[in-house]
């Protein structure tokens, strides 16, 4: 039994500086379905995702987690409420290794007070809960391997590896399958299709086949506003999404 | 509710944990100790080999290589460029040395080094306190400066404080008595400052591997992101810095006690800055680059002094060669990939 979570974006507004890249944005997400955010490029889908995550605030608008208006709510206090986002390009902490990465994010989460004991390697639950997440994206290298010598790919798997770290119950997702190879990607979408069901998911993605086969719904941007939004059948029918994503190819 | 955790993770019992820091410590394990060896023993064979002028600076190297360690934990570890750290040494210096000098006049002064010397540090940690949650509102370059500022504050302040010889400063009659142990004694007083050395080091390496040191040195690979996995990023770079501030502050009173001369030079910017050289001498972020650094300039400024007045060109030249040379300093160069964490 799982609770719904719901976080939802109302009316939000951003700008940077005379760009207007987010205009009066609804949106929500919800525990159980996976809600795929697509659209051209500089659209503004990483920015209503950091509007969600924190760490851009908004013009106008509000962010409203299970009728809660959070919108005043910095990232890490955001992060306590369970959300957490991934970022579009990777940035795994270098001074890092592998598995200190996931550790690092984990601890990150609960470690509200300054404590210098004991060791931050010494937590075996942890570390084990790391190694785990580690398995569950399919990163299949030596953990004590530095970040930088992490291939693309790899570096994806990382960053979902330590959104889950946290323990969120509601990921947003800038883009996690851009550049995985094919096999990487069924076990990403495996896993996100393993996560539905008590957690909420926003998808940023620009992988057409994987958004179709994976959300429950999907909203279109197009500069900064809402073009559609709706269940997949719908958007594959809509004429306007038809419009834009075939003048985007051209 | 359900915990959110569950069905993203299958914990398997007796698995190994991902290996961390293990291979990467033991070089600087044996660097730190070779290093801090070496220093141990230096007063017993300087003299034999004709360099016995050098005891004091051995003395000089303990106290400002702890302040260069301390200074090495926000420098190295948290990304934090302070260059005001000698306000902290003068911090040290006047608040065990005014409780020195008002030794028979006043009720409340005492020459127990195990009062004044935690005295000190607590007036450092609470300066550091107020200081850093100040600067930390700052970043970079800005930060800089903002510590520069403090920096000078508190040099003028020294400065003003007529009642100690203003910008003359004041002689202290005696060092701090520490139980049986005579600090009058040049030795005795190098192997006490030689033996806290010792703990800052271990207690610095012990914070470095700590939750909260964790979360400092992410941040300093990337603050941001460090946030967006939940850390509060701002209260583990203060935490640091109180703990940086306590320990410059204690090298403080050690250095007021090994010249048995309260100035406001101790606290003067240039000052900062020359811990700051010890520091990419010595290497950034490896912890005993701060002793490596703080023994080659003082002992290279001690030598060339003794042959030149134009010593501070030679030493300079030297200087730049080593930066030059050893990318990451000293420490770095030894160490390689294999960084102390
Ligand atoms: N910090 C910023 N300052 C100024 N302009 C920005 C900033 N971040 C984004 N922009 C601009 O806002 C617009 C939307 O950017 P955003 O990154 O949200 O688009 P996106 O839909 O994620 O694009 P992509 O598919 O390329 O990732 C772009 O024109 C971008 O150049
Ligand atoms: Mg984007």
């Amino acid at each position: 039994m799982s609770e719904t979570t719901i976080l939802e974006a109302r009316g939000l507004d951003k700008h940077f500086g005379h760009l207007h890249v987010t205009r009066s944005l609804d949106l929500t997400v919800q525990t159980g379905r996976i809600h795929a955010l697509i659209g051209p490029n500089g659209a503004g889908k990483t920015t209503a995702l950091s509007l969600l995550s924190g760490n851009l605030a908004p013009d106008a608008g509000r962010v409203v987690l299970n009728g809660r208006d959070i919108t005043l709510v910095d990232l890490p206090r955001r992060v306590d409420m369970g959300i957490c986002r991934s970022w579009q390009t990777s940035s795994p902490f270098a001074g890092f290794n592998v598995g200190e990465n996931v550790v690092l994010s984990a601890l990150a989460a609960t470690e509200k007070r300054v404590r210098f004991f004991p060791r931050a390697s010494a937590d075996v639950d942890r570390n084990s809960f790391a190694r785990s997440l580690l398995g569950d994206v399919g990163l299949t290298v030596d953990p004590s391997l530095p970040v930088i010598e992490l291939d693309h790919g790899a570096r994806r798997l990382l960053e979902i590896a330590m959104v889950l770290a946290t323990r969120p119950s509601i990921l947003l997702l800038d883009e996690p399958m851009a550049g995985l190879a094919p096999s990487d990607v069924r076990v990403v979408s495996d896993l996100l299709l393993g996560l539905k069901d008590d957690h909420g998911l926003l998808l940023v993605e620009h992988d057409m086949d994987v958004v179709f086969t994976l959300a429950d719904e999907i909203t279109v941007l197009a500069d900064g506003a809402i073009v559609a939004s709706g269940a997949p059948d719908a958007i594959r029918a809509n004429p306007v999404v038809r419009a834009l994503y075939l003048q985007e190819e051209r | 509710m359900a915990d959110p955790g569950a069905g993203i993770t299958t914990v398997q019992a007796g698995e190994e944990p991902p290996p961390i820091g293990g291979r990467r410590m033991r070089r600087s394990f044996v660097l730190t100790v070779a290093v801090l060896a070496i220093l141990g023993v230096s007063p017993l064979i300087i003299e034999p080999i004709g360099f016995g002028y050098l005891e004091s600076t051995l003395t000089r190297v303990a106290i400002l290589g702890m302040a260069a360690v301390a200074l090495d934990y926000i420098v190295g570890y948290g990304g934090l460029i302070s260059l005001g750290h000698a306000l902290f040494l003068g911090a040290g210096a006047y608040a065990s040395g005014i409780l020195l000098f008002h030794l028979g006049d006043r009720a409340w002064a005492t020459d127990q080094a195990l009062i004044a010397w935690p005295f000190a540090m607590l007036v450092g940690a609470l300066l550091g306190w107020g200081f850093g949650a100040l600067a930390l509102r700052t970043k970079s370059v800005y930060f800089i400066m903002v510590t520069l500022a403090f920096n000078q504050m508190m040099f003028f302040l020294f400065n003003s404080l007529e009642a100690y010889g203003g910008d003359d400063g004041v002689r202290l009659g005696a060092r701090n008595r520490l139980g049986p142990l005579s600090l009058e004694d040049d030795r005795m007083f190098f192997y006490v400052c030689f033996a806290l050395l010792v703990l800052a080091v271990v207690w610095f390496n012990i914070l470095i591997r700590s939750p909260s040191g964790w979360i400092l040195r992410g941040a300093r690979d990337n603050e941001l992101r460090m946030r967006s996995v939940g850390a509060v990023t701002r209260r583990h770079q203060l935490a640091a810095f109180v703990m940086s501030s306590a320990f410059v502050t204690l090298a403080g009173a050690l250095a007021v006690n090994e010249t048995q001369f309260m100035s406001p030079g101790i606290s003067h910017w240039t000052q900062s800055g020359e811990l700051l050289l010890m520091l990419i001498v010595g290497g950034v972020g490896s912890l005993v680059g701060g002793v490596i650094g703080a023994g080659v300039l003082l002992v290279l400024e001690e030598i060339a002094i003794g042959y030149t007045s134009d010593w501070a060109f030679y030493v300079g030249a030297a200087l730049i060669v080593i930066v030059m040379l050893a990318r990451g300093g000293i420490a770095g160069v030894i160490l390689g990939r294999h960084r102390n964490v």
